[in-house]
């Protein structure tokens, strides 16, 4: 959030993340969390995990590999607003979005969920809701996605990956532990 | 609050905006058209696929 109310939106979590991992070793949230949808939410209390991260290196390493996958995905996402042009920025979060919840088998038939409004989907990318709103018609008319209450539509596959000049490498869904 | 809907303008196509947003001061409501026209226009002249851009702004409702 800048000081005169801009927020950026810099990820989107599903289910089966954990997305404040880091309050373990930094004591202070420097950064807002937000549910998208009615959420059921896990809590693991620290005093449990420092001693599970002490005792088991093996879980240790697995919680590193989480934290060290989350600034990749950061970077990605900086390269993604800072260099693409709008509409290639929103093909980009949709493909990334479908590739993680496809391992978590949240992909099923032609529709995927992305319950983003269109102002936040203007402050994932860093434009203004208008512009937002404009990407999104311009997506639909090119019969590259479709849009529809909380959910996206791939229309053209092939169309799609190119906009979205999207190679997962930095998901590393891979497990190599 | 008057919601206001800034309407695009892209050589003579007219992108309308259903949504709209209530804004209260008439700053904000310059910023936005403004900053969506700024940066509208990056993509679109980056891409050479409009030459002319206009962000205008509608109220439709007070209340």
């Amino acid at each position: 959030m800048t000081s005169n109310g801009r927020r950026q939106i810099l990820s989107i979590y599903i289910p089966g993340d954990i997305p404040d991992l880091q309050s373990l070793h930094l004591n202070v949230l420097d950064h807002d969390l937000i549910t998208l949808t009615e959420c059921t939410l896990g809590f693991i209390s620290h005093v449990f995990l420092r001693e599970i991260t002490r005792r088991r290196p093996n879980v240790t390493e697995i919680f590193w590999r989480d934290t060290l996958i989350d600034a990749a995905m950061f970077r990605d996402w900086i390269v993604n607003v800072g260099q693409r042009p709008a509409p290639s920025r929103l093909a980009h979060i949709v493909v990334e979005l479908r590739e993680r919840l496809k391992v978590i088998g949240q992909v099923q038939g032609a529709w995927f969920e992305m319950p983003l409004t269109q102002e936040q989907i203007g402050e994932a990318m860093g434009i203004t809701p208008v512009h937002a709103n404009r990407i999104v018609k311009q997506l639909r008319d090119d019969n590259v996605l479709e849009f529809h209450r909380g959910s996206v539509r791939v229309i053209d596959e092939q169309k799609l990956l190119e906009l979205a000049d999207f190679d997962g490498l930095y998901l590393h869904q891979r497990p190599s532990l | 609050m008057p919601r206001f809907h800034f309407y695009i303008v892209e050589d003579g196509r007219v992108i309308t905006d259903e949504e709209g947003q209530e804004l209260i001061e008439r700053d904000a409501v310059r910023r936005e058209a403004v900053e969506t026209g700024a940066s509208v226009a990056r993509d679109a002249f980056m891409q050479g696929s409009a030459s002319q851009g206009i962000v205008c702004e509608k109220v439709t409702s007070c209340s």
